[in-house]
């Protein structure tokens, strides 16, 4: 007999077996789960309409001609043809592309700097007991409570002295501030919950505090600097009110700041070339982070618990 | 590391003061010295501002100020694109002529300001500025270079300045120059009035009787009352139509409570119910646009962008009017745009020679942006103006004579920018003609946030 | 975990082992107490680097907030607190002061119940997940300035889908819901785009903090009796507390001070109904050019954001430590 039908013979003995009221139990556990499947695909069905409705009209607006848009009579969700004019204007009549670039290199040496910073002050945090270290992570934090709609404007100031307006090492400079603090808070969670006997170990190996964070803390701690790394990108993705105060030249831009400059004048909205601008930005993203998901919830999870 | 290995200090362990005489000691210094220079360098320029000296260029330069070789322009995006590259072009072919090395820079419609400003609390920046509203100077006063020789050459070799031009004037020296300005014209759809035997509209009162048929018909007249500047332009159109204004001429006095306010406020009432429907109350200033290109519009209050966006064959439909006239003659504030030169520019000269070689050929300047920057100066405003001359744009060549300054009346101080800023007349229209205040309350509701604003 | 209480012994009885004469003893005394002090060091990059490049705007906001500088003159004085006093008489601003209290509470309860709520949508695994997060993760990675230019259109008074879609369906009458047009809808309006932004994150928050539970717990709490609701108060949120309460406190803290959304989708409008004290700030400082009041108004929160603040902090580091 192969394995599955001796299963199977075992199942039905089973069944038959099992006295009928038993069997009536089953069934409703079954339809049960059943239930529950159920409740599971609305919700995935409410929440695919929430989040990917926006998404999918704004696709819908970039692929359409302004005609089909701007009609009230004939209005659709879907039409065809789809034109690709909208696209095209996009990448050949604006720097979209280098916009995208000065993005991405900003959120990499964004990522880069907060890892730099936030990986010893998370490990003093977590590991060494250190007087008023709490108080300045608590401080740390508390930078998030002054609006950027204020600092921006000694920011220009101190960025004047550097040299760094209208450069996007101005932007470098400043961005870190944004993500640090809970960059460091998230790392100092998990640093906390790694197992505190394989530093030692390898302390006392004679690899000293530092050989011990190089060699056993950092390799275990892919998932947070993951975790670090596309909170980084997202967090200053989101900036707009600094790269409006410090960014001029259009080829410097970002790309919130570019799009936003050349799709919209005055009260002409490029509506196609924008929405094809919006979603383009931030495919990759959601891409990386869809491969690396579930990397990245366990980078968070570490900070959850031990 | 202490005794037993693990990193985590125990109560028990002391530290060693051996080690503190050298290595700590030294490295601890160094990075307060490190980090209080890096304050310091920040501070200073900071405590100048606050000491109330005029802002000095930082001294560390970089990107901002340039020296005589290099001259750096700040300026919108213009809504005609093509507007952009005629001019970008026109710099850099003046910057090789001249051996400057040119820049040109733009940046988001509204957000010039933001730059700005944080280009004045840096205290470098670009060294020619096109500020959006005839407000703005007086705003950023203490940071602009005084342009009178400038202002009185252009003025005296094109014929002279109109008297929308006249802002922009601080204890008799001028500290801008006025490039050009957006007028507001009605835009109507021709054919839809010849279909109720109706003449082209002159008046509010044309407006309401016809736009009530039109309505009917299904389109509506499309003149907003919501928070943006299409709007803010159109509910003062209503209030000059009617003799009211919200400030006097000293530019001190609020004048909003008077019977010119009721009346305007009535007809706009009026038009509202009987010839509008409720979505204008929720525009922005991209809405009248989309209205008129939809074929929905029978009549909005816009630039003519939106006359140009439209459809070839809606445009053969549609015709100019000036500012629709209630018991006065149509009129309505119009959107700027002006040059200043910060102080802290190295380039000054430069760029005073650059705006001088400009406005001598303004005329190609005017023709690349196919119609749309009205001169301030009276021999560029001569008829037949290029573009505007002929067919239905001719009545634009008279824009001037119905288009005002902000805080007319009076000079265009801040607070009447800020007045704009808040939307705050087309705010009062909106809550009278939708009944959510009566005419008493709504008007006193505006006399207590004038009050606020110019307190 | 169990590996790990093992491994706890051998090392502390190799601690034991090595005593006070290991290797470490050897070391000259000097580098154990450079040691001690160095372990600071680990801190000073953080701080100098917040410290020196928002330190100088940190002082300057406040010494605006007591003066009266104002772009168009030079002049400034020293006020005191007149800024902040002169705010509370201002109907306007305790308008936006009502505002910002609404927006950002209600963000933060809708961000943390509609993720939370996506977030069990996202535990279970069904054919098709890596596409449907995919779908769900977009509201956050598309940068917001820019899907606010989205929601400007799908907001659009003539063409909102919303209402077109509603229209058909029969629920609503023309010309429809003016969803920027009135202070109440458009108040709504930025919240929608708030929280929709904010949803992906507030899951994912959700979901590392759910999925980090040890299956023992729960497992005991089922045997005990504890039905769904009890084992979610009990014993989920306690132990998931720690990430949970980090990223409420962080969203909280963005939705309290962030002015892009309504920079960029109402500007304040209409007639102050989204008038948010981020926003004011901005108009009176920037706008207006009046730098004292545009700080005063910019600090005005900053005492109980600070506080409130203080107490999700602490609680954190509470669970956290009530947890080793």
């Amino acid at each position: 007999m192969t394995m599955a039908t001796r299963q199977a013979t075992s199942a039905a003995a089973r069944t038959a077996a099992t006295p009928a009221w038993h069997r009536a139990g089953m069934g409703r556990r079954l339809a049960e789960r059943v239930g529950r499947r159920t409740v599971l695909w609305l919700g995935i069905a409410v929440f695919v309409v929430i989040t990917g409705f926006p998404v999918y009209w704004m696709i819908i607006t970039a692929l359409m001609t302004n005609q089909q848009l701007y009609n009230p009579t004939s209005f659709r969700l879907w039409d065809l043809p789809f034109v690709f004019n909208h696209v095209t204007y996009l990448f050949t009549q604006t720097q979209y592309l280098r916009w995208l670039g000065n993005t991405y290199l900003i959120g990499a040496v964004d990522a880069a700097v907060t890892l730099a910073i936030g990986i010893p002050a998370a490990y003093g945090l977590a590991r060494m007991r250190l007087r008023g270290a709490q108080t300045i992570a608590v401080l740390l934090f508390m930078t998030y409570l002054i609006s950027p709609s204020l600092l921006f404007i000694p920011l220009s100031k101190v960025l004047a002295t550097l040299g760094l307006i209208n450069s996007d090492w101005g932007l470098m400079l400043v961005y870190p501030t944004i993500t640090i603090p809970f960059c460091t808070w998230l790392l100092t969670g998990f640093f906390a919950s790694l197992p505190k006997d394989l530093e030692d170990a390898a302390k006392v190996d004679g690899c000293g505090t530092w050989g011990a964070v190089w060699r056993v803390v950092l390799p275990l701690s892919q998932a947070g600097i993951l975790t670090v790394v596309i909170f980084a990108f997202t967090l200053t993705m989101q900036d707009f009110i600094y790269m409006l105060s410090f960014i001029s030249s259009s080829q410097l831009m970002p790309v919130n700041l570019g799009v936003v400059t050349q799709l919209i004048r005055g009260d002409i909205f490029y509506w196609g070339s924008l929405m094809a601008g919006a979603l383009i930005a931030g495919l990759p993203i959601a891409i990386i982070y869809n491969m690396f998901l579930d990397k990245f919830v366990s980078g968070l999870t570490r900070g959850a618990i031990k | 590391m202490d005794k037993t290995g693990s990193t985590t200090p125990g109560p028990g362990s002391r530290p060693d003061t051996r080690g503190e005489i050298r290595t700590p000691f030294s490295r601890r210094k160094f990075l307060q010295a490190a980090g209080g220079g890096l304050a310091a360098l920040g501070a200073a320029p900071a405590l100048a501002a606050c000491s109330g000296g005029p802002a000095t260029s930082a001294s560390s330069g970089g990107s901002g100020g340039s020296g005589g070789k290099n001259l750096r322009l700040l300026l919108w995006s213009h809504f005609v694109p093509a507007f952009d590259t005629y001019f970008d072009n026109y710099a850099k072919t003046w910057g090789q002529k001249n051996h400057i090395n040119v820049v040109v820079n733009h940046v988001p419609t509204q957000t010039v300001v933001t730059h700005f400003s944080s280009e004045v609390a840096a205290g470098t920046g670009h060294d020619l500025v096109q500020l959006q509203a005839d407000t703005q100077p007086i705003i950023f006063a203490p940071h602009l270079a005084d342009v009178t020789d400038l202002h009185n050459k252009i003025g005296s070799e094109n014929g002279g300045w109109i008297p929308l031009a006249q802002f922009g004037n601080v204890n008799g020296r001028w500290i801008t120059i006025p490039e050009f300005f957006i007028e507001y014209p009605g835009i109507y759809r021709k054919d839809l009035f010849d279909s109720v035997g109706a003449p082209a509209p002159a008046t509010f009162n044309d407006l309401i009787t016809y736009g009530a048929e039109l309505k009917k018909k299904g389109h509506p007249v499309g003149i907003g009352f919501s928070a943006c500047d299409d709007s803010e332009n159109a509910a003062l159109g209503f209030m000059f139509a009617y003799g009211s204004t919200f400030i006097g001429k000293d530019g001190k006095t609020i004048t909003f409570d008077s019977p010119e306010t009721r009346d305007a406020l009535n007809e706009a009432k009026k038009l509202y119910t009987s010839a509008m429907t409720s979505e204008i109350l929720s525009w922005n200033d991209s809405s009248n646009n989309t209205y008129l290109d939809s074929g929905v519009a029978s009549f909005i209050l816009n630039p003519i962008s939106a006359y140009r966006s439209a459809p070839q064959s809606l445009q053969s439909k549609c015709d100019f009017v000036p500012p629709p006239a209630g018991s006065q003659k149509g009129a309505n504030t119009v959107t700027i745009q002006t040059w200043v030169i910060p102080k802290w520019s190295k380039a000054q000269d430069t760029a005073k020679k650059f705006l001088a070689d400009y406005f001598a050929q303004y005329e190609t300047a005017f023709k690349a942006s196919t119609g749309y920057d009205m001169p301030f100066l009276n021999n560029f405003l001569k008829k037949p103006m290029p573009i505007i001359g002929t067919g239905k744009y001719q009545i634009l060549q008279d824009a001037a004579s119905w288009s005002r300054g902000t805080g007319w009346p009076g000079p265009p101080t801040r607070q009447a920018g800020l007045v704009n800023d808040k939307y705050l007349m087309a705010d009062v229209f909106a809550k009278y003609v939708t009944g959510q205040m009566n005419l008493n309350d709504a008007v006193s509701y505006g006399v207590g946030q004038l009050k606020s604003i110019y307190a | 975990m169990t590996a790990d209480a093992g491994r706890i012994g051998t090392a502390g009885s190799v601690r034991a082992a090595a005593g006070g004469r290991g290797r470490q003893g050897g070391k000259p005394a000097w580098r154990r107490a450079l040691y001690g002090k160095a372990r600071y060091l680990t801190l000073a990059p953080a701080t100098l680097y917040m410290a020196a490049i928002l330190g100088v705007p940190l002082v300057l906001a406040i010494w605006y907030s007591l003066t009266d500088i104002n772009t168009s003159t030079y002049a400034v004085r020293f006020v005191g607190l007149q800024n902040f006093i002169s705010l509370v008489g201002n109907p306007a601003f305790i308008q936006a002061l009502i505002n910002t209290a609404i927006y950002g509470g209600a963000s933060t309860v809708f961000t943390a119940l509609v993720g939370t709520a996506m977030a069990f949508v996202l535990l279970p695994s069904y054919r098709g997940k890596p596409v449907i997060r995919f779908i769900m993760m977009l509201p956050w990675t598309i940068p917001i300035p820019l899907s606010l230019v989205g929601w400007q259109w799908i907001f659009q008074p003539q063409f909102s889908v919303i209402n077109w879609i509603a229209q058909q369906m029969g629920v609503m009458s023309s010309p429809g819901v003016q969803w920027l047009g009135f202070p109440d809808n458009a108040m709504a309006s930025i919240i929608m785009a708030n929280v929709w932004h904010n949803i992906p994150f507030a899951a994912i928050i959700f979901v590392a903090a759910v999925i980090g539970i040890p299956a023992e717990l729960i497992e005991a709490a089922k045997v005990d009796g504890a039905g769904w609701w009890r084992r979610l108060t009990r014993v989920m949120l306690p132990v998931a507390a720690p990430i949970l309460l980090l990223g409420l406190v962080f969203n909280m803290v963005f939705n309290f001070t962030d002015l892009t959304i309504v920079y960029l989708l109402t500007q304040g409008g209409p007639a102050g109904g989204t008038e948010i004290l981020s926003y004011d700030a901005f108009q009176v400082g920037i706008q207006d050019g009046n730098l004292g009041e545009g700080a005063a108004i910019t600090l005005f929160l900053l005492p109980f954001l600070a506080f409130i603040s203080f107490l999700f902090l602490r609680a954190i580091r509470r669970s956290r430590l009530a947890m080793s």
